[in-house]
């Protein structure tokens, strides 16, 4: 079987570094795919390190998105949403990443601890979704 | 089921699934995938069939399949009993359609999920099985090759499990095919309905065969014949598949040039089989030619629906 070998749309476009594009607002929405607090995909367990070069776990988010428009990236029929600044409340940043749609990461530090990641789960409001994409 | 862990909202661009977070690594590496592999990927919550690539910017990505989504997080569906009522309804029915095998699926892979111990232990590989046959008839050759590997694991003796196999191998892998016939057809006892699916395999690579190389294969085909005609369990095979193999072997015998035996074949498959008007064609061919390979693909083509499926009742 020949090996499958694919160039990303990032690196297409001269891998541009999104990382460094504007800061987030604090009431932008943050929405993640899945039950929370995500026990069947713990965000322990979900991070990693991104090629525009943060570490953290993945999420929609975007300046001036409702949570409907951002939920609608989801195949999940239940997802987690809260907002950038109580993300900063607990001392973590959510930055724009390259990915699908509105994606960001949701920067941690490398040592944090299970703890923490409990905690920060527990932000996360669940919302039905009723337009889950098949 | 080839489970990878997965996070759906880690999606590259172009909407593969990044595989290089901790939990997904971990099942990779255990489990010892690579780029070309299917596996299903899911996050508790839903589950779909991928295969694996690499991603010059993100690495090892799953490109997901989303004909094949399932979700496990639907209303009821952590409920045994009205997943397996649903699925009994689309199975014991009239022979499901096409568009209801994405259904099947969904309902075989729920129902395994929330299904007592006791009843996965009395039916082992028995939802691989089914969702092989749900796979193979949407057209997803790679995760039904898949299923039927991991059946074949559980009922390694099972000539409808090794029959489907077989065949899959066939439009999948052909090489291994014929390495799998070849062992699968040295044993003395393998059963009438596995025989009937070897034959299939070796006659096709008999009809591609070069020249020089025909003769063995055309041999082993005609030997494997004559061995499905004492076979004492040939009926369990099915009409369609008996004449398949007199087709198979009036093929083989009309590219060797003995013409006669070679309309004989192809009436006897005609007679034992008279469905369509494709059979009846073949019962007209003389020389092995472009028309004859033609009908020979055709025949073949008609045939991937002749799979034994008897009802599966969870």
């Amino acid at each position: 079987m020949a090996l499958i070998r694919l160039v990303s749309a990032a690196d297409s476009q001269g891998g541009v570094l999104r990382a460094g594009r504007a800061r987030l607002p604090d009431d932008a929405f943050v929405v993640r795919c899945g039950l929370p607090p995500f026990r069947g995909r713990p965000l322990f367990t979900a991070c990693d390190d991104h090629p525009d070069g943060v570490y953290g776990f993945s999420v929609q988010c975007a300046a001036a998105l409702s949570v409907e428009q951002l939920v609608s990236a989801c195949r999940n029929n239940t997802v987690g949403a809260t907002t950038v600044a109580r993300i900063r409340d607990m001392g973590f940043d959510v930055v724009p990443t390259s990915g699908q749609w509105w994606h960001a990461t949701v920067v941690v530090p490398k040592g944090w601890s299970q703890a923490e990641s409990e905690r920060l789960s527990l932000l996360f409001e669940p919302i039905s979704n009723p337009a889950a994409r098949r | 089921m080839r489970l990878i862990s997965a996070d759906f909202n880690a999606m590259t661009e172009a909407g593969h699934v990044r595989l290089t977070l901790p939990c997904s690594r971990e099942d990779i590496l255990r489990m010892g995938l690579g780029p070309g592999d299917w596996a299903w990927l899911s996050d508790s919550e839903v589950l779909v069939g991928a295969q694996l690539a690499i991603d010059d910017r993100y690495g090892l990505v799953g490109v997901p399949d989303w004909d094949t989504l399932v979700h496990l997080d639907e209303e009821g569906a952590d409920d045994f009993n009205r997943v397996s009522a649903a699925l009994n309804l689309l199975l014991n029915g009239e022979p499901p359609s096409i568009e209801e095998e994405p259904r099947i699926l969904e309902l075989l892979t729920q129902s395994e999920h929330v299904a007592p111990p006791q009843i996965k232990d009395a039916l082992p590989g028995t939802f691989a099985f089914r969702r092989a046959l749900a796979l193979r008839r949407m057209g997803k050759l790679g995760l039904a090759l898949l299923e039927i590997e991991d059946a074949r694991r559980f009922r390694p003796d099972d000539p409808e499990v090794v029959f489907v196999h077989l065949d899959l191998l066939r439009l999948e892998d052909f090489p291994a095919a014929v390495a799998e016939a070849e062992t699968v057809a040295g044993s003395p006892s393998v059963p009438a309905l596995v025989l009937s699916a070897c034959i299939n395999i070796l006659a096709t690579q008999a009809e591609q065969a070069a020249a020089d190389q025909f003769e063995p294969a055309a041999r082993r085909v005609l030997d494997w014949c004559r061995r499905l005609d004492q076979a004492p369990d040939r009926e369990q095979a099915g009409e369609s598949l008996l004449a398949l193999s007199h087709f198979n072997r009036g093929l083989v015998l009309l590219r060797a040039g003995r013409v006669s035996q070679a309309r004989e074949a192809f009436e006897h498959a005609y007679r034992i089989y008279p469905v369509g008007p494709m059979l009846h064609e073949v019962a007209g061919l003389q020389t092995y030619d472009r028309h004859a390979r033609e009908i020979a693909r055709n025949v073949r083509t008609l045939a991937e629906r002749w799979v034994p499926t008897r009802p599966v009742a969870v």
